[in-house]
């Protein structure tokens, strides 16, 4: 067996250059759909690769999968710590703050909402696993890694989402 | 439509996909690299570089004094009354900055109840506005000497400059007062929050 060279510095550098440019556009989208004001997730995005920056090391190599669930691992602790505290503004994302203030949303389907609305009433546990699976696209495997939770507790959450979220889309509005 | 057809139509709308936004990540990707290759303070002007999240905006403070450690009304020379709130919490897995440390529960929970002690205790009267201030300024001044012109964050001012400086000036007494008993403040998280009304 041939001993695992570990990658150079200037190598680390360009791969995590290459995964952040694949997933920053993912990235964006992940903190947009989950905080408000939107711009905040100019910010939370900026704070996401200062992190995975300092933390080059620990990318994993080669694997452009593994790479984007290590990326998606840091948002969602940038993102915990963001709903626990006000953030401070990052000079660095000024102009991505604008961006996302002036650009126009992407058109919202009309029966969106009502789906949106009993996502969000899911317990945390339920509605991340739920997100992660159907707003970012991550497979159910996927998803589990990034949460840190084993496959078989990441199933039972995911079919007592979809069980939660059937009825709650059954009952008749009570308005 | 099934459900899953549903869900995948339910997130909510993100911002239009475009050329320009592809150039502004791509900005985004070059400069970051750049800038966390400078020294972390340089890109931070939180408090004192501690296990602190995110300390210099309004987080919500929703009790009455002595129910909450740390728990103080502040009246600043601009006139205005603020609630200033210092809280402490144990660190789980993925909390506040990413550190290299590990901290055993039993040293986690030992600087928590110490922590918690001395917050709850704490006399922020005892806090020398004019000292802070001066204290706060000198390191602002020199962290954004430090910086880019591009990248300074302004400088703060009015309640802003008062509400953080007599905050850090609490932190730094309560890492000062957990080192002297052996303990490191990093092996817990520390939040603040602020609001203020004229």
């Amino acid at each position: 067996m041939h001993p695992v060279t570990p990658p150079s510095r200037p190598q680390q550098r360009a791969e995590l250059r290459g995964a952040l440019r694949a997933n920053s556009e993912a990235l964006l989208a992940y903190f947009e759909r989950r905080v408000s004001p939107r711009e905040d997730a100019a910010d939370l995005l900026g704070d996401t690769m200062l992190h995975v920056w300092r933390r080059r090391r620990d990318l994993p190599p080669g694997d452009a999968t593994q790479q984007r669930m290590w990326l998606f691992t840091i948002a969602g602790r940038v993102l915990a710590n963001h709903r626990r505290s006000s953030r401070r503004r990052l000079a660095l994302t000024e102009r991505l703050r604008t961006h996302l203030t002036d650009a126009g949303a992407v058109p919202d389907p009309t029966e969106a909402n009502a789906v949106r609305d009993a996502v969000l009433r899911l317990p945390p546990r339920h509605r991340e696993i739920v997100t992660l699976v159907h707003w970012d696209g991550f497979t159910l495997a996927e998803a589990a890694e990034v949460l840190g939770l084993n496959q078989s507790t990441a199933r039972s959450r995911y079919a007592a989402a979809r069980t939660k979220l059937k009825n709650a889309l059954m009952e008749p509005s009570r308005t | 439509m099934d459900l899953d057809e549903l869900l995948e139509r339910s997130g909510p709308p993100i911002c239009t996909r475009g050329h320009r936004l592809e150039v502004e990540l791509r900005r985004l990707v070059r400069d970051s690299e750049t800038t966390a290759g400078r020294r972390r303070r340089s890109v931070r002007l939180g408090l004192a570089g501690v296990a602190v999240a995110g300390v210099l905006g309004l987080a919500p403070v929703a009790s009455a004094a002595g129910l909450l450690p740390g728990w103080a009304t502040w009246s600043t020379t601009q006139g205005s009354t603020c609630e200033l709130q210092l809280d402490v919490g144990l660190r789980r897995d993925g909390d506040g900055e990413l550190i290299t440390e590990t901290f055993t529960d039993a040293e986690q929970r030992a600087t928590y109840a110490a922590a918690r002690e001395f917050l709850t205790a704490f006399d922020y009267d005892s806090v020398d506005r004019d000292a802070a201030i001066a204290e706060w300024q000198a390191q602002e001044a020199h962290i954004r000497a430090g910086q880019r012109p591009g990248d300074r964050q302004p400088a703060l001012q009015g309640d802003d400059l008062e509400v953080t400086a007599v905050l850090t000036q609490v932190v730094n007494r309560l890492r000062d007062h957990l080192h002297g008993r052996g303990l490191d403040i990093r092996a817990i998280m520390v939040s603040a929050g602020n609001r203020c009304t004229r």
